[in-house]
């Protein structure tokens, strides 16, 4: 895996899911074994424990959850203001690139806020490739897994301060929001 | 974030790959469950659908 030792690394839902979904094969071993000879530390956020846990309809079925995430997720990154406000600063220099806005949820911009906010050694993996534009997240690794039934493309996102600062810097975009 | 806090969880292990694989069963069997309930009350309301 082409991702610094001892880096953080966020889980994404969809990988959250999907590895739940392939539990009784081998087919995510790998994958994992690979975060773990580089000793990452998966983490995840506040929201992706809200995406991960709304479809819950008893007590019973989140504590199944839970116990899921607490089996390796690490630690839950806490939501702090800044996020929000970071996370429409990137919606709006997306905007400003002409990416579409509609396929990017806010969960996913969050994400990249704690990316930035963290950007020296948080990583994301995910299989949802088209929500980390590298205009300003660097793909630092991609994994593919055959399980026959589809081929899963992870990608191993950072986020690039250089290109936020250029872009934001070029749109003179400094206070969308306040 | 605190890297030298963080290596370990209090277990001294951070990827347990088998204890992973072993919840992850457990909430995918409960999931296929909730979808075949799902699916039996869905078929219900379509063949009663006054109830």
């Amino acid at each position: 895996m082409l991702i610094p030792q001892n880096s953080h690394i966020i889980l994404d839902t969809c990988v959250l899911i999907k590895a739940s979904e392939y539990s009784s094969t081998p087919y995510f071993d790998r994958l994992f074994e690979g975060l773990a000879d580089k000793h990452c530390i998966p983490v995840i956020t506040d929201f992706i424990r809200f995406e991960f846990m709304r479809g819950c309809k008893k007590k019973e079925h989140s504590e199944v959850k839970k116990n899921y995430l607490d089996s390796f997720v690490f630690m839950d990154l806490p939501f702090v203001y800044e996020i929000i406000k970071d996370a429409t600063l990137i919606a709006n220099l997306y905007a400003n690139k002409n990416i579409n806005n509609n396929q990017i949820s806010l969960i996913d911009l969050c994400n990249s806020a704690f990316l930035k906010k963290h950007s020296e050694n948080l990583f994301l993996i995910t299989l949802d490739n088209n929500d980390y534009p590298v205009c300003l997240h660097d793909r630092v690794d991609i994994q593919t897994i055959d399980t026959q039934k589809e081929i899963l493309t992870f990608g191993v996102y950072k986020f690039n301060m250089n290109k936020f600062n250029t872009l934001n810097r070029y749109l003179g975009n400094h206070n969308f929001i306040n | 974030m605190d890297e030298k806090k963080s290596v370990f969880k209090s277990d001294g292990q951070i990827w347990d790959i088998e204890k992973i694989r072993n919840s992850a069963q457990v909430v995918h069997r409960q999931e296929q469950e909730l979808e075949k309930e799902e699916d039996c009350q869905n078929n219900q309301e379509y063949a009663n659908p006054t109830k």
